[in-house]
């Protein structure tokens, strides 16, 4: 074995004792994803809220710090924005985080279109040690299905309703006229 | 005159009247169900039945979170009424079902009773503010909510009301062993070098395969070792540096690594396995993704 091998092995040990083993346990429940589509019509703005936690169970297995997330665009950002921008700081222990998506549909989109909103959502991990330092990263990923405006009856006067008025408005006339007739 | 027609017409119009609903009546009553006997005295009473509940549910989350490597409290409200009085209503017999899939036929379920509700009294309304408890791997999708409720009638009553609600997809990992990436003693040229494998604990509802995100490992001298040069593979492959189901990893690209198949479950987990060749041509220093311009890896799903 030559020095230069040596010198390979003495390092890689070196690394191997400053291993530490906690990774940030950050996740995101999603309202949408490829199962189960967002659905829009043509013209409608909605906002979507995305949550992050950051080890609620308060495991000991979690590295017990703030999260910091990053949250990018990977597809989508022609009909959607994030509001609160692409950096968010999750507290230890936390479930009330939301990056919050602002979903547009143009009015000029056809009924049948689908559009692919794509996030990729990260947080760096500050691990040291070893040879490979491994972060944690989600895909967030959901289609938007243009749909037709639900047209929703309001709450009020049914035709029913209105035919049966008429009717009594008309009786009542007619009922006036007739009594007036006969009092000449 | 007049008003002799008018009362003679008034006189054809109530006998035909009469003669109309004698004839109906002759038709159409039950004489051979009715006894027409000779007038007697006779006990009457009158049983009052049991009227059965009503119940509505009045508020539900329509979104439920669930919360990552524990359980989620899922919030819903339902108001009983009964014309007997709500006195009258079992309060142990409230049933809260939560059912996966929406329609059936079932795979999951929670369910809820009394003791998962604070019950309240309002006039003539007992609502029931009641808290399911979800698991972090429950299901995303669509789920069936029932809640009913039953009288204390001799023979009991029981209503029930419907709805549904969304289950979130929770993406939750937490890397309990193997990282950071260790690969030990190697030297120039050494093929298929294993490390420890990664364990990747589910903390949430997916299931699927894992990602990974490698970047070229580097020596403050500027020399690297190619992320081309890692494979990467799940539990099931059995040779993760030339098995079938082995992935070789591609820089700053995120590769699904296809043998990978991780589970929901209480505790479920997947052991990532890696295997290195080293460089031949390599020279001698400590790799490592924290020397720049290397990155960490991101393990992805």
């Amino acid at each position: 074995m030559d020095n230069r091998n040596i010198k390979i092995i003495a390092l890689v040990f070196v690394s191997l004792l400053v291993s530490t083993g906690y990774v940030l346990a950050f996740g995101v429940s999603s309202p949408y994803w490829k199962d189960n589509p967002l659905k829009m019509y043509p013209g409608e703005t909605k906002e979507v809220s995305f949550n992050l936690q950051n080890c609620p169970s308060l495991s000991e297995d979690c590295d017990q710090k703030e999260a910091n997330v990053l949250v990018s665009f990977e597809e989508g950002n022609e009909i959607a924005q994030i509001t609160n921008g692409p950096t968010y700081k999750v507290p230890f222990g936390s479930s009330d985080t939301n990056v919050i998506l602002k979903v547009s549909i143009p009015e000029s989109a056809s009924v049948g279109d689908s559009y692919n909103v794509k996030l990729s959502i990260g947080a760096p991990n500050d691990e040291t040690g070893g040879n490979i330092q491994l972060g944690v990263g989600y895909n967030v990923e959901f289609p938007v299905n243009v749909v037709e405006e639900e047209i929703t009856e309001k709450p009020g006067v049914s035709t029913t309703t209105i035919v049966v008025i008429v009717l009594l408005v008309l009786i009542a006339i007619g009922v006036l006229f007739w009594l007036l007739k006969k009092r000449k | 005159m007049a008003d002799k027609k008018r009362i003679a017409r008034c006189i054809v119009f109530f006998l035909t009247g009469v003669i109309l609903t004698s004839f109906f009546a002759t038709a159409f009553w039950p004489f051979d169900k009715v006894d027409l006997s000779p007038s007697q005295n006779t006990d009457v009473s009158v049983q009052v039945g049991n009227a059965a509940p009503t119940v509505a549910i009045t508020s539900l989350e329509s979104s439920i979170p669930l919360s990552e490597g524990t359980t989620y409290s899922a919030n819903i409200d339902f108001e009983a009424t009964d014309a007997n009085g709500v006195n009258t209503l079992d309060d142990s017999s409230v049933s809260i079902v939560f059912a996966f899939p929406a329609g059936g036929p079932y795979t999951e379920q929670r369910t809820g009773s009394i003791s998962d509700c604070t019950p309240s009294t309002l006039g003539n309304v007992r609502t029931y503010d009641c808290d399911i408890t979800m698991q972090y791997f429950d299901s995303a999708g669509t789920w069936d909510v029932t809640v009913s409720v039953s009288d204390t009638g001799a023979t009991p009553l029981t209503s029930q009301d419907t709805s549904t609600t969304t289950v979130n997809l929770l993406k939750g990992i937490l890397l309990t062993a193997g990282s950071p990436i260790g690969f030990g003693t190697v030297a120039p040229g050494q093929n298929d070098v294993t490390s420890p494998p990664t364990t990747v604990k589910n903390n949430g509802n997916y299931e699927g395969t894992i990602d990974v995100t490698a970047y070229a490992l580097y020596e403050t001298g500027g020399s690297n070792i190619p992320a081309a040069n890692f494979n990467a593979a799940g539990s099931n492959e059995a040779n993760v540096c030339a098995g079938a189901g082995t992935t070789t990893l591609i820089q700053a690209t995120q590769t699904t690594v296809t043998s990978t198949n991780l589970e929901k479950g209480d505790g479920a987990s997947e052991n990532m396995k890696w295997c290195l060749d080293v460089p031949s041509s390599i020279v001698s220093a400590a790799y490592s993704t924290s020397i720049s311009p290397s990155q960490q890896w991101t393990i992805a799903i």
